[in-house]
C-alpha cells in the first residue's frame, strides 16, 4: 500500500502529513491531528456527525479519503470561530436556543448550518430542514435546532455580515 | 469505517489514466466522488487493489450549456453544481429535481452525476431524467472515443457497457424542444434522502391538442432504469383526458418488473408506479 505525503490547510494552518490510502479524512482529523470535535457516527455517510467543510463545501469526512484532501482547505468545528475566544454566531444561537442535548450531532449540524447561511443568508424553515436533512439528531426532535439556525440567520442579517 | 488496503493513484492526464487501467485491469477502479464505492469497499461487497482518482484530470472537469449543444456535464462535476447551475434550473427542471431528491447535501457536494450513472443502480435518481431527456454519454479509452445513449450505457444492476479501460468523459443532454415539458417523481419510505422505492421521469410534448412526443422512464422497478414503452404507446397521438391518463398509468404499473425488497413489496411498487405516472401526466397536461 503506497503512502502519500500530502499538504492540506486545516482551520487555517498548513499541515504536512503522511497518509495511507485507506485512511479517511475523519480518521486523519480525529486520530492524527487530534481534532476530535468532528464526530464518528455511522461511518456510512448517513448521519452527518462527521460533516466538515472541504474547500467550503459540506462533505461527510467518513466518505472522503485523507489523500483526497491533498492541497485542499478543511474547516472543522474547531475552526469556524474567527477569534478563537468567542463563539461563531451559529454556535452562539445553538447555546441560546438550547439546541444541544447529548451534543453528539452538534458539530456536524453546525457545519451544515454554517454552509447554509453562507449560501442562503435568509433561509425558509423548509430550506433549513432540507439543508440539515443529512444530519441526524436523536435527542432534540429538531425544533430547537431549526430555531437556532433561524436565530443565527437573523443575527447575521442584523450585524450586516 | 475500516477500509481494506489498496493503492491510490491520481493521474493528471488521460494518457496516464489509460496506462494505469490497462496495467491493473480488473483490480483497478476509477473514482470521482467515491461516496458509493468506499461504502462497498468497507462492506466487502467489492475488492480492488487500486483506486484511480479522476479529480486531477483537467479535461474531466466542467459544466457548460449552450442552446445548440445543450447541457454538458463532465465526469467530475458534482451533483450540487448541476442543481445550482442556472441553465439547468431553467431548461432541465426534472434533472435538478432528481438531484434535490438524491441523498443528502453532503453527498451531493462530493458525488458526481457521471458516477451516479456509472454506478448503474436501478434506483439511480439521475438516470431516469437523463434517459427521458435523451442524454448521451461520451466514452473515452486509449485511442478511442465513442458516444452512446445513457439508456444503452446501463446494462444491469451495477453493470455498464464500459470496457475495463474506458470511462465516461462527459454526458451531453440535448437542448429541450420548444414545447417539451418534463418532471421527476419519487416515492420512498422517507421523503428525500432515502433510496427510491419507485421513481419516474416523464418528458412530453403536446402539439395540436395531442401527445406528440412522450418519453417515460421508471426507476427501482426493473433490473435497470426502464422505458415504459407500452404506456408511451397508449398516449401517443391521443388527446389528454383523465381516462387516457389512467390507462397509461395502469399500463406502466403492469409493464414494469419490480421485486419485493426492504423498501416496498412488488405489489406496492406497481401501484405506486401507476400513482406517480398519473400524477405526473396530469400535472404536465395542465402545464402544456
Amino acid at each position: 500500500m503506497n503512502t502519500h505525503v500530502i499538504e492540506l490547510i486545516v482551520n487555517g494552518d498548513l499541515r504536512e502529513v503522511a497518509v495511507r490510502p485507506n485512511l479517511t479524512l475523519l480518521q486523519l482529523l480525529r486520530d492524527h491531528l487530534r481534532l476530535t470535535g468532528t464526530k464518528h457516527g455511522c461511518g456510512t455517510g448517513d448521519c452527518g456527525a462527521c460533516t466538515v467543510l472541504l474547500d467550503g463545501r459540506p462533505v461527510n469526512s467518513c466518505l472522503t479519503l485523507a489523500v483526497e484532501a491533498r492541497n485542499r482547505t478543511i474547516t472543522t468545528i474547531e475552526g469556524i470561530s474567527t477569534s478563537g475566544t468567542t463563539l461563531h454566531p451559529v454556535q452562539q444561537a445553538f447555546v441560546e436556543k438550547g439546541a444541544v442535548q447529548c451534543g453528539y450531532c452538534t458539530p456536524g449540524m453546525i457545519m451544515s448550518s454554517v454552509h447554509l447561511l453562507r449560501t442562503n443568508p435568509d433561509p425558509t424553515e423548509s430550506e433549513i430542514r432540507h439543508a440539515i436533512g443529512g444530519n441526524i439528531c436523536r435527542c432534540t426532535g429538531y425544533t430547537k435546532i431549526i430555531e437556532a439556525i433561524e436565530t443565527a440567520a437573523r443575527a447575521k442579517k442584523g450585524s450586516g455580515q | 469505517m475500516s477500509l481494506p488496503e489498496f493503492n491510490f493513484h491520481s493521474p493528471s492526464h488521460t494518457d496516464e489514466l489509460f496506462r494505469l487501467l490497462q496495467e491493473f485491469g480488473p483490480s483497478a477502479r476509477v473514482m470521482s466522488g467515491g461516496t458509493d464505492l468506499l461504502i462497498a469497499l468497507d462492506g466487502g461487497r467489492v475488492h480492488y487493489k487500486h483506486l484511480i482518482s479522476l479529480k486531477e484530470i483537467a479535461v474531466l472537469n466542467g459544466l457548460d450549456y449552450d442552446s445548440s449543444t445543450g447541457l454538458t456535464i463532465s465526469a467530475n462535476t458534482v451533483l450540487a453544481d448541476v442543481a445550482a447551475f442556472a441553465p439547468a434550473l431553467e431548461h432541465y427542471a426534472c434533472l435538478v429535481d432528481s438531484i434535490e431528491e438524491l441523498a443528502t447535501v453532503q453527498v451531493r457536494h462530493k458525488a458526481s452525476v457521471v458516477g451516479n450513472i456509472c454506478n448503474a443502480s436501478p434506483a439511480a435518481d439521475t438516470a431516469t431524467p437523463l434517459m427521458a431527456l435523451g442524454a448521451r454519454a461520451v466514452i473515452i479509452g486509449p485511442g478511442l472515443k465513442r458516444e452512446i445513449s445513457v439508456e444503452e450505457l446501463i446494462t444491469g444492476p451495477g453493470k455498464t457497457c464500459l470496457a475495463e479501460y474506458e470511462i465516461v468523459q462527459r454526458i451531453i443532454v440535448p437542448p429541450p424542444g420548444e414545447h417539451q415539458r418534463s418532471l421527476f417523481l419519487k416515492h420512498s419510505p422517507r421523503s428525500r434522502v432515502d433510496i427510491a422505492a419507485t421513481s419516474a421521469c416523464i418528458s412530453l410534448c403536446i402539439q395540436d391538442g395531442v401527445f406528440a412526443e412522450v418519453s417515460i422512464f421508471l426507476g427501482s422497478v426493473a433490473p435497470r432504469p426502464m422505458r415504459a414503452k407500452q404506456a408511451e404507446a397508449v398516449l401517443k397521438g391521443k388527446q389528454p383526458d383523465p381516462d387516457l391518463l389512467q390507462r397509461a398509468a395502469a399500463t406502466a404499473g403492469e409493464e414494469c418488473s419490480p421485486i419485493s425488497d426492504l423498501r416496498a413489496s412488488e405489489e406496492h411498487k406497481r401501484h405506486m408506479v401507476g400513482v406517480l405516472i398519473f400524477r405526473g401526466l396530469e400535472q404536465l397536461a395542465v402545464q402544456t
